[in-house]
């Protein structure tokens, strides 16, 4: 369940964050090219360049600003994702020194117990829980 | 081939591309700009025909009329201010559809750029907040937490 709600935060929310940056980028490089052209065909100082420098100023403030929350998004995604590796290294680091303990164990209780056969050798358990990450 | 709004969408995303692969306002990636913005305005007469009432046709269509700058921002801010309120009823209807709330963050945004005195630029920006965290609502409290925390700490780094 906790997995699920973390796919729901951060993958959904990351693709539609890039669809709205996309679309915002479009429409600002548009309108750039727009007032570019009316720059070059000696407009600048017409009401429609005026006008167009306005909009463009708008939306760059909105996309400024959509820009930098889907960086930090980004971000936390990518701590997330480092917390994750790393809590998975020590559970697998954790369950290899369990191992080796029990197969010490085996080998002691094997050399000591030489002649009791059919004698059943101790279970590892490993732990199969969810990983819990936490930010 | 039967006519849908569908299709005519498509047709118009289509030439949308062609006028993204253009990289230029020239006469020629102006043509294609156009074409798009037509289609999706057919795919939004054809959607109203069919009693549908979905905003996405129009929203693009007033997007790209905004870029080619044929039409006053009187006559698209008039087009654009009533749509607001449909697709707020779309959302509320349908909350769980995150696009909906994109659709809402983007008619905002299409009246702020044509300067309506009625829209902030804190609205868009909390309305796209609310379309991109959508889903952290939904999530647990120890997430939500966690990521206001880490956001308020950027915000205030920034």
């Amino acid at each position: 369940m906790q997995r699920y709600r973390r796919a729901l935060v951060l993958g959904s929310s990351d693709r539609v964050k890039r669809s709205i940056e996309d679309q915002l980028h479009f429409m600002a490089k548009t309108l750039d090219m727009r007032r570019q052209q009316l720059a070059e065909d000696d407009k600048a100082s017409s009401p429609e360049y005026k006008k167009l420098a306005v909009q463009l100023k708008r939306l760059k403030q909105v996309l400024k600003f959509v820009t930098e929350q889907g960086k930090l998004s980004r971000s936390i995604t990518k701590s997330m994702t480092q917390r994750r590796g790393l809590a998975q290294r020590q559970q697998q680091e954790q369950l290899e020194k369990a191992k080796n303990a029990n197969t010490d164990k085996e080998t002691k209780s094997n050399g000591n117990q030489s002649s009791t056969s059919g004698a059943k050798s101790p279970k590892i358990k490993e732990k199969k829980s969810g990983i819990c990450v936490l930010m | 081939m039967e006519v849908s709004d569908e299709r005519l969408a498509l047709l118009g995303s289509a030439y949308k591309r062609l006028f993204m692969l253009q990289n230029s306002f020239f006469p020629k990636a102006r043509e294609y700009l156009k074409k798009a913005a037509e289609y999706y305005h057919k795919a939004d007469a054809e959607q109203k025909k069919r009693n549908g009432d979905g905003c996405y046709a129009i929203l693009n269509a007033l997007s790209l009329d905004l870029l080619l700058g044929e039409s006053s921002s009187e006559q698209l801010l008039a087009e654009a201010a009533p749509l607001s309120s449909t697709a707020l009823e779309q959302q509320a209807h349908a909350p769980a559809d995150v696009w909906l709330w994109v659709q809402v963050a983007d008619i905002l945004c299409i009246r702020y750029t044509l300067d309506d005195p009625e829209v902030l630029l804190e609205g868009v920006t909390s309305q796209y907040v609310m379309s991109t965290r959508k889903f952290v609502v939904n999530a647990s409290s120890h997430v939500r937490f966690a990521i206001d925390a880490k956001v308020s700490s950027c915000t205030s780094l920034g």
